[in-house]
């Protein structure tokens, strides 16, 4: 019902009831006047005084009819007249006293005759109070007087009457009209009366529809309580059960009769939980707790009549009552959905776990196997750079092709464990399109040759050299694509395009096709030519070598890169695959253009001292036979304890460090070395790893790494490194000894003078140092001057690094900062010691 | 039938025992003065025939009662003393029935012996102090407490209140 109708009704009745009250106090009103009225009319206060006033003229008469009948018998006694006289005297002084005839006495007419007749009564009494002869003589006189005041009398009466009548003829209608009013009035509060019945009628009936209503949401509501499959329970504040549901029964195993009354934990928690509950609920009452309710689905245990104990999801809302809070729990059993939850669970984990050991497994396998292949090949390549025999040199060369194969072959394991593991990162770095494709097509040409085929290709349309993108993936995927359509195409044509196009989102994109004229695919491969393992010719693959992974590694990169890769529909004579990839054009990158070939060269020019800490002999061995065969000097220490132990005693431009390595790992050592503050503190360290996924690689950096090389290593590799450390220290701020500066001050002083100022030179710094390295043996003032005047022999010898830091510390005495100098010492010492063994090796 | 029964008994020995109490009051003497009042009828004694005869100082005689209240008839209040009516009619042993009272002008009324309750109407004899002349409504005066009792001023009580009284009959 709305709340302007229920605001009519009651304004309704609220008018009713002031209708009711009104015509209730009018006739309550109306009804005081009718009693006062009645009340008059009973008092009679007049005591009918029109009798009295008429009996005046009957008492006149009487005396009257005594007057004449004394005149007619003079002996009679004259105590009847006297009785007489005095019984109208007395009427006559009721009608001159009488408060209820004052009305009447202010009538002119009738107090002139009042006068009259007191006139006679007062000529009349001396007369009847004398004796009886003058009495009797005075009768005739009397006699008369009495008749000329019979008018008066008379006069009297009709007065009286007419005023009475008058009176009266008032009083009647003031009563008539107040009976009158007070019909109305009663009319009035009738009708008063059965509008409000009507009222009440027209409220009655919204009442019983509303009642009506209710009853049938009730209803309805009951029944989807009864039916719903979820226990419903009601509980008061306290907890008291109020309502079971048929679901709560069920699930419960109690019935209505035995839950209703009892306390709701006590019927469905179990034994230890209920007093947290309590203390809950307690809380949310006292208000400090509303999220209890309306937060959604719970999930608590809840018990059995026979105690058994199950996964229950439970919502709580709470009503406001008029009796306060109740509070509705939906419960659910959810047992088996619990139970499946579980065995869903564990068979995922089963999964998951099954998963990680077979990546794992192939990982370290395929490390297992490529370290010693390292080896091998290592040798095999050192082996071939020895003087051979012809046939030696053929067998070593076969050797070689198989173990690179073998090599690719654990590769492709590697990268698609690596891959399905999600550990493959895709990089985005300045590309030469042109150069890669190129550098392929060479690698390629020789065995198209022999087999008396061409190799092409061109751009078609608006070339894009400089792009964005993975070049090691790019050209994996390439290298596949080429060398599949080279392997099987005899004397045919291998055609290479490219073609630079946009995305459907709008980016860049490059599409490469690779046509061949060969022996094609078989239709029936073509759908699953892309899945792992699947090779063409099974005997055409042994003589070439393949796993079948190729083209799905190849699958996975491209997908990795957001591109795609297909094949073509069968044209005649050639097969073509295409693969698609997304890219960000990019400026030319000229340095990672030209640092190939330029590291080369700074390699051998300047060798290096090198650290080489590596735990597997063979790779040890290669290693440093590939650096020494570059022009390094290497030093080898076998575990990382062992290189900690050199590094700090040593300074080598550059460490090459293991990872995986027993007693100290790769990357403990490194950490110790940057730590430890010893010679090689802060040199170039440069991991090497059979493993290194991306992430990892990040986390040898951290450890304070500065670069990550990955086995197999090549001399090319090697190289890179080693360049890139060569330039680095050539550019370096601080040298240690300026050598040009050196070779000057030699060719002044000739070989033996140089030799002694040498000598002198270091016994001088020497002594500073030992000196610097005890506190408190010189003053500030003193090492000021001794910093000065080592520095100055520092300066003939070009050794710039031990003079910078003797001028630093220098600074720091003049300003009498003992602090500062002995924080710079230990830089000192270390500059010391590669100064002395550059200036005397 | 038994209640009623009782009731019959209970009612029967009341009755003898007013009955005795009446025989029992003092016995009237003769009328000495001037006659003022003469009851007759149903009266259980009598001092002249089957009259009683009352004179001012057999009045006076009785306990008398004072009324002081206005009247329709006089101005002001009035002190009015006299013989109340219930006193008089016990002497006389008038227990029910009617007392027809008659003026000297023989205006006669009818007064319910039920009237006659103590607090209720008097026989005055005396009017501020002084005996009451004819000429002033006297001698005898039934007077009512008018204003002590609102009951008392109704049209049938004025028309009760009988002025110039000189007899009574009693009537069953």
């Amino acid at each position: 019902m709305s709340s302007s109708t229920h605001g009519r009704l009651r304004a309704g009745l609220i008018f009713g009831i002031i209708a009711g009250l009104i015509a209730l106090s009018i006739i309550a009103f109306l009804s005081i006047r009718v009693v006062r009225d009645l009340r008059l009319l009973e008092a009679a206060s007049s005591d009918n005084m029109q009798w009295t006033v008429s009996q005046g003229e009957v008492e006149f008469l009487g005396m009257l009819v005594e007057v004449e009948l004394a005149r007619l018998d003079e002996t009679s006694d004259l105590s009847g007249l006297r009785c007489r006289f005095d019984i109208f005297f007395s009427r006559l002084a009721t009608l001159n006293e009488a408060p209820a005839s004052s009305g009447l006495r202010s009538n002119e007419t009738y107090r002139d005759a009042l006068e009259e007749a007191q006139g006679f009564l007062d000529r009349t009494v001396p007369l009847i109070d004398g004796d009886d002869d003058t009495l009797r003589a005075s009768l005739a006189a009397i006699s008369a007087d009495a008749q000329n005041i019979r008018l008066s009398l008379r006069q009297l009466s009709s007065t009286g009457l007419s005023q009475f009548s008058t009176t009266a003829e008032e009083r009647r209608k003031e009563i008539a009209q107040t009976l009158t009013r007070l019909t109305v009035a009663a009319i009035g509060l009738i009708i008063a009366l059965a509008l409000s019945v009507a009222h009440l009628i027209r409220l009655n009936k919204q009442n019983a529809l509303r009642q009506k209503s209710i009853e049938r949401t009730a209803k309805r509501l009951n029944t989807i309580i009864a039916t719903s499959l979820d226990a419903v329970i009601v509980c008061d504040a306290e907890g008291v059960i109020l309502e079971f549901n048929r679901a709560a029964e069920v699930i419960f195993d109690r019935t209505l009769s035995d839950v209703i009354g009892e306390n709701l934990l006590d019927v469905t928690c179990p034994p230890e939980l209920r007093s947290g509950l309590l203390e809950r609920l307690r809380r949310y009452r006292d208000g400090d707790n509303p999220r209890f309710v309306r937060r959604g689905r719970m999930q608590l245990e809840a018990v059995r009549r026979n105690g058994d104990r199950f996964p229950a999801e439970v919502a709580i809302q709470v009503a406001h009552t008029d009796d306060g809070h109740i509070f509705i729990i939906f419960l659910r059993d959810v047992s088996d959905q619990v139970r499946v939850e579980t065995e869903l669970v564990k068979a995922r984990d089963q999964a998951l776990a099954g998963e990680r050991m077979k990546t794992d497994f192939l990982a370290t396998m395929s490390h297992e196997i490529r370290t010693p292949l390292n080896g091998l090949l290592g040798n095999l390549a050192l082996l071939r750079g020895t003087e051979l025999s012809e046939r030696q040199q053929r067998l070593a060369r076969d050797m070689q092709t198989s173990g690179q194969l073998l090599m690719r072959h654990v590769s492709d394991v590697l990268d698609i464990t690596r891959y399905d593991a999600g550990n493959l990162r895709i990089e985005h770095v300045p590309t030469h399109l042109d150069r890669l494709v190129t550098d392929l097509i060479d690698s390629q040409s020789g065995t198209a040759a022999a087999q008396n085929t061409t190799l092409s290709w061109r751009w078609i349309g608006e070339p894009m050299h400089w792009v964005e993108s993975d070049p090691d993936r790019l050209l994996h995927i390439l290298q596949n694509l080429i060398a599949n359509a080279v392997k099987f195409t005899h004397n045919g044509h291998v055609s290479i395009t490219a073609e630079a196009g946009r995305t459907d989102e709008g980016g860049h994109e490059v599409l490469f096709r690779v046509q061949d004229t060969g022996i094609g695919i078989a239709p029936e491969l073509r759908a699953t030519v892309f899945n792992d393992f699947v090779t063409g010719n099974t005997a055409y693959d042994r003589e070439f070598g393949g796993t079948g992974l190729g083209l799905s590694i190849a699958r996975r990169f491209a997908t990795a890169m957001g591109g795609d890769i297909g094949l073509d529909e069968p044209d005649g004579q050639s097969t073509a695959f295409w693969v698609r990839i997304p890219v960000r054009p990019a400026v030319a990158d000229t340095k990672s253009a030209t640092s190939t070939q330029d590291g080369e060269t700074t390699a051998q020019e300047a060798g290096l001292n090198i650290l080489v800490v590596e735990d597997n002999e063979i790779n040890r061995v290669v290693v440093c036979e590939m650096l020494r065969a570059a022009g390094h000097r290497t030093t080898v220490a076998h575990d990382g304890e062992a290189g900690i132990v050199l590094a700090a005693k040593l300074r080598f431009d550059l460490i090459l460090m293991d990872i995986s390595m027993p007693v100290m790992d790769g990357r403990a050592a490194t950490c110790a070395i940057r730590a430890g503050g010893g010679a090689s503190a802060e040199s170039p360290i440069v991991a090497i790893t059979a493993n290194a996924m991306a992430d990892e690689q990040a986390a040898f950096l951290q450890d304070g790494m500065d670069g990550v090389l990955t086995k197999p290593l090549s001399q090319e590799s090697l190289a890179e490194i080693t360049g890139r450390y060569s330039v680095s220290q050539a550019s370096g701020e601080t040298k240690v000894v300026d050598l040009d500066h050196r070779h000057q001050t030699q060719a002044v002083l000739g070989e033996e003078g140089y030799d002694k100022l040498v000598g002198t030179f270091i016994a001088e710094g020497e002594d500073l140092i030992s000196q610097l390295s005890e506190t408190g043996v010189l003053s500030c003032a003193e090492i000021e001057r001794l910093c000065h005047q080592v520095a100055g022999s520092a300066a003939i010898f070009g050794a710039t690094a031990m003079q910078e830091n003797l001028r630093t510390i220098q600074a720091a005495a003049k300003a009498g900062d003992r602090a500062w100098i002995a924080m710079q010492l230990s830089a000192l010492k270390r500059v010391w010691e590669d100064t002395r063994s550059t200036l005397r090796p | 039938m038994i209640q009623k029964f009782w009731k019959t008994v209970v009612a029967s020995l009341v009755g003898v025992i007013i009955a005795t109490a009446g025989a029992n009051a003092t016995k009237l003497g003769k009328a000495e003065g001037a006659v003022l009042l003469t009851v007759t009828g149903a009266v259980t004694q009598a001092n002249f025939g089957d009259a009683v005869q009352f004179d001012l100082a057999m009045l006076e005689a009785f306990d008398s009662t004072v009324i002081e209240t206005t009247t329709n008839w006089t101005k002001g209040v009035q002190r009015f003393r006299g013989v109340s009516l219930a006193v008089l009619i016990d002497a006389l042993g008038i227990r029910s029935g009617t007392l027809r009272a008659a003026a000297i002008n023989d205006y006669t009324v009818e007064i319910p012996v039920t009237d006659a309750v103590k607090g209720g109407p008097i026989v005055a004899f005396e009017l501020n102090g002084k005996p009451m002349s004819r000429r002033n409504k006297g001698p005898l005066w039934i007077i009512y407490p008018y204003d002590s009792n609102e009951a008392y001023k109704s049209e049938l009580i004025y028309t009760r209140s009988i002025w110039q009284l000189d007899r009574i009959e009693a009537v069953h």
